[in-house]
């Protein structure tokens, strides 16, 4: 996860010194009022990366967000999403593990760029982000080594609640009319969640995988209102 | 028209890293074990005296044994079961003479207890916990068991089960 970690940060960095010089004024030239009203539109985004994860793993989430543009410069937004993780009957430790939760998060981006009204944006933001969930956790594989016998492993509807925090680093481009093409990354950090007799918090959904999924990212497709 | 191709290629990849990368973390110490500690009767000898303590099988009624013929008193580390509600076990004192072992006697000590399923993570094995309830024994050689920490966890504690044995003659 720390080289994978690594390499987001390395290629976000490359990309960020291209766009900034691609868009920047020149020095010594007047700055000219900004006379463009503070509500610009409103627009809406799918994200792509979640559907993806879900396909090729155990766990990812649908999810949709509601973007308010103040002045080319804030962008309150909000984010609903609804998550699923099914880990099918182990291999190796037999376990099997189902979650599924709607989650949403709030937040706000600032378009760093110099200039606000390019067609393209660059995101610094942050989210608070909340779910609640229930997950239910089985073996049906295990023996006892010494007394003999099965024993039942059943963790059933173990409830949460878990409250946590992002930073997020994203780009927004302008493809073609109202259709807009952008991608994020963000890094999540636990705020708090509610204390389990059985530990069972394994998927959260929107946040990930419980206590390992710090970094994450979407890919947004979005059409300007 | 470069610019906005190098932003797809770049979420293609962060996409695909997103989905490729995962990491193993679980604990080293996944062995719960209840601590017995044997306390001597004061002023006795055990200098020849060994104790052996044994389990039954529930599912073909053959013994396991736990602790085979331990000359020192001391702490001992035993499995709990993961689905019974009381464990049996026995306790065996035997003598040792010039030309073996002679049985003095048994004890059975019974711990009622619950079954607490634990989890870490889906790659990691599954355990339980426990939490005594209550202790039994005959009193043949085991004069009162003291429960000293109800929890039996993976890390294990000083002692969770107090022996205080009679003197042995």
């Amino acid at each position: 996860m720390k080289i994978y970690a690594y390499i987001c940060i390395l290629l976000s960095s490359l990309f960020l010194s291209q766009t900034v010089y691609a868009s920047g004024n020149k020095k010594g030239e007047e700055v000219e009022p900004d006379t463009v009203p503070l509500y610009r539109g409103l627009s809406v985004s799918v994200d792509a990366v979640g559907p993806l994860t879900k396909l090729l793993g155990d766990y990812g989430q649908y999810e949709a967000a509601l973007r308010l543009n103040l002045k080319d410069k804030y962008f309150p937004i909000i984010e609903l999403g609804y998550g699923i993780g099914n880990h099918e009957e182990d291999a190796i430790t037999g376990l099997k593990a189902e979650t599924k939760a709607p989650y949403g998060r709030i937040g706000v981006d600032y378009n760093i760029l110099k200039n606000k009204h390019d067609i393209y944006r660059l995101y610094a933001g942050v989210r608070y982000g909340f779910t609640s969930f229930k997950t239910s956790i089985s073996n049906n594989r295990i023996t006892d080594p010494v007394w003999g016998g099965g024993a039942l492993y059943q963790i059933s509807d173990e409830t949460c609640n878990y409250h946590w925090g992002e930073g997020v680093f994203g780009v927004d481009v302008k493809i073609v009319g109202p259709f807009h093409l952008g991608w994020s990354v963000r890094y999540r950090l636990r705020l708090s969640s509610t204390d389990t007799q059985t530990g069972a918090i394994w998927y959260v959904p929107g946040y990930g995988v419980h206590d390992t999924s710090n970094w994450g990212g979407t890919f947004n497709l979005t059409l300007e209102i | 028209m470069m610019l906005r191709s190098f932003h797809v290629i770049l979420a293609i990849v962060a996409m695909c890293l997103v989905s490729s990368c995962s990491s193993i973390e679980c604990g080293i110490d996944n062995l719960v074990t209840c601590v017995w500690n044997f306390e001597p009767s004061v002023g006795s000898d055990y200098s020849s005296i060994y104790f052996s303590l044994s389990s039954r099988r529930v599912s073909d009624g053959n013994d396991t044994v736990l602790v085979n013929r331990k000359a020192e008193l001391g702490n001992v580390k035993l499995p709990m079961s993961y689905a019974l509600n009381a464990d049996t076990l026995t306790l065996t004192v035997e003598r040792q003479m010039e030309d073996g072992f002679i049985e003095l006697g048994k004890d059975i000590v019974i711990v009622e207890k619950t079954n607490e399923p634990i989890f870490e993570s889906v790659d990691c094995s599954p355990r339980f916990h426990h939490t005594i309830k209550n202790v039994k024994s005959s009193h043949n050689y085991i004069d009162t068991i003291e429960v000293v920490n109800e929890k039996v966890l993976n890390q294990p504690a000083n002692e969770n089960l107090r022996l205080y044995l009679y003197p042995v003659k």
